[in-house]
């Protein structure tokens, strides 16, 4: 089953199942008359095992046997290792990230009082971005980037997240670490391709706040603006806060 | 003995009693009504410690002016001044009695301005830990992990080591994991690193951090520090200790237990041992 099959609406009729192959994983919905059991395994394929729907969670929600499976992004900020990356004084710097898509179930329709589940694609690592006694928690990204936004390989159920940061200071930048607010972010179908909007961050110095905007892109999001999710968080306050973090060593005595 | 009490039970004073009876109801009831409605209608975002003492406030404020207002009706005002005045050898002497609530009282000031915890903060004074529960004049209330309310004079906190475990929004664990000496100490750093890499619940960063502490008597001893978000210190805990046993035993890595190597002499040789056999009597 591809991910232009799972993702969108499926009707079940009360007393059936459908299963879903999300990777390595596999998610089980059955029809009741007026609920929904789900039941997720992971490590598994829908040949390995028949489901055992006694464990299943179960969610009452009336009449409408519609399901919708819609992608959508993680629910904490990603932070992005680029301790490779530098970027020199008044430079533009385009790159590219692979970042794991979240499966949410909704019943009847994809609103946000009707989701009933999210399913992560992977589970994360929890990191911790910033200093110890001040920052936010989030997921590690790693430290993979791709330069070419054609030639990103990419899994069905990871999203290409651009990133452009201009350098207007007059230092060079050695990116360290970088917060990418998912949670601000849009999908996209661009082609076969899930795409996030664009990154768009214009760095000025280590103390002084970056100015980031997430924003749609024809180049990167497809000329035909084809919404799969909307952001989570569509207030832009979030954005006035630190992007970079610089790595001091905790353990070192000045 | 002819007792009368019709100069102390006279209409005058039964009304003066109806009134002051009937303030003080009326009293405590629109200062417990003010409390309520300030209560509610304090900003969400504040903090817990802020809305206790705004309320706190408003509270004690009432009963002071409660005070007054009763003062004033039972026209005890004029007396007052000669009331307090007479009272100055009895204020000593009460001063002296209460000046341990005095001192708990003033302590509890001090604590709140400090701000070195508020209320919901984990704390842990000597060897007592818990959820500070309230913060009150003379004490503070922590309800401890078993479910115990645990009470504690301010005095006594304030001239306490206290440690405010959930302060900063993460923590390191440390583990003192030992080994034997025969063990490959790159090998065992590693399989370390995999596991801290291999729990979702230890942060990326800042990242954990491997000490090789000294040689022990029996084993080397490292410590393993694992950063994590507060509120999962027991899922860390546990699914780390347990990862890091699984660990070993599928690489071969001995966890020493206690013990003491004796040689004779030569450390190859074994250590001489005769046997008696005891002979029976016939």
């Amino acid at each position: 089953m591809s991910t232009n099959e799972i993702f969108g609406k499926h009707q079940i009729t009360p007393g059936n199942t459908k299963s879903f192959i999300l990777g390595d994983s596999t998610l089980w919905v059955k029809r009741e008359k007026e609920g929904w059991r789900l039941l997720y395994k992971e490590n598994l394929s829908e040949q390995d095992e028949q489901p055992d729907f006694s464990n299943a969670e179960y969610f009452q929600t009336g009449k409408s046997n519609s399901v919708v499976l819609a992608p959508a992004l993680p629910v904490k900020p990603m932070v992005f290792k680029g301790s490779q990356l530098k970027v020199s004084p008044k430079q533009k710097f385009t790159f590219f990230l692979k970042i794991p898509i979240t499966i949410q179930v909704y019943y009847s329709k994809n609103a946000g009082e009707n989701l009933l589940k999210e399913i992560p694609y992977r589970r994360l690592s929890d990191t911790w971005f910033g200093e110890p006694d001040n920052g936010e928690a989030a997921f590690a990204l790693g430290n993979e980037y791709f330069l070419n936004f054609e030639t990103v390989e990419i899994s069905p159920f990871e999203a290409i997240c651009p990133v452009s940061i201009f350098n207007n200071s007059l230092n060079t930048l050695e990116i360290q670490r970088q917060i990418i607010r998912v949670e601000h972010l849009t999908l996209y179908k661009n082609a076969n391709k899930i795409v996030t909007s664009l990154v768009q961050v214009e760095y000025k110095g280590q103390q002084i706040l970056s100015a980031a905007d997430y924003h749609y892109s024809k180049t990167y999001d497809g000329e035909k603006q084809d919404i799969l999710t909307k952001p989570r968080n569509t207030s832009s306050k979030n954005l006035l806060k630190i992007n970079f973090h610089f790595i001091k060593n905790m353990y070192k005595i000045d | 003995m002819n007792l009368d009490l019709s100069k102390y039970i006279s209409n005058p004073i039964i009304e003066k009693i109806v009134i002051a009876l009937i303030i003080l109801i009326v009293g405590f009831i629109v200062i417990h009504a003010l409390t309520f409605i300030v209560k509610k209608f304090l900003p969400q975002k504040w903090s817990r410690q802020r809305k206790m003492i705004v309320t706190r406030f408003v509270e004690y404020s009432g009963y002071i002016f409660l005070f007054f207002i009763l003062i004033s009706a039972l026209n005890l005002s004029d007396k007052l001044t000669t009331i307090f005045g007479a009272a100055g050898v009895i204020g000593i002497i009460i001063g002296f009695a209460s000046q341990t609530s005095i001192g708990n009282i003033i302590s509890g000031f001090f604590l709140v301005s400090e701000k070195s915890f508020e209320l919901g903060d984990v704390i842990k004074i000597g060897d007592k830990s818990g959820v500070v529960y309230s913060i009150d004049l003379l004490s503070i209330k922590i309800k401890t992990f078993d479910n115990l309310l645990l009470r504690i004079p301010n005095q006594t906190v304030i001239s306490s080591e206290v440690t405010n475990v959930t302060r900063f929004p993460i923590r390191r664990l440390d583990f003192n994991v030992s080994v034997a000496y025969k063990e490959d100490l790159r090998k065992v750093k590693t399989v370390l690193e995999q596991v801290a890499k291999n729990n979702p619940l230890s942060l990326d960063e800042p990242e954990p951090l491997i000490v090789f502490k000294d040689f022990g008597d029996s084993g080397i001893n490292i410590l393993l520090g694992i950063w994590f978000e507060k509120a999962n210190y027991l899922a860390v805990k546990n699914s780390i200790f347990q990862e890091i046993k699984e660990a070993f035993d599928s690489e071969g890595i001995e966890i020493p237990f206690p013990h003491v190597s004796l040689y004779a002499g030569e450390a190859t040789k074994p250590f001489p041992l005769v046997v008696r056999k005891e002979q029976k009597a016939n």
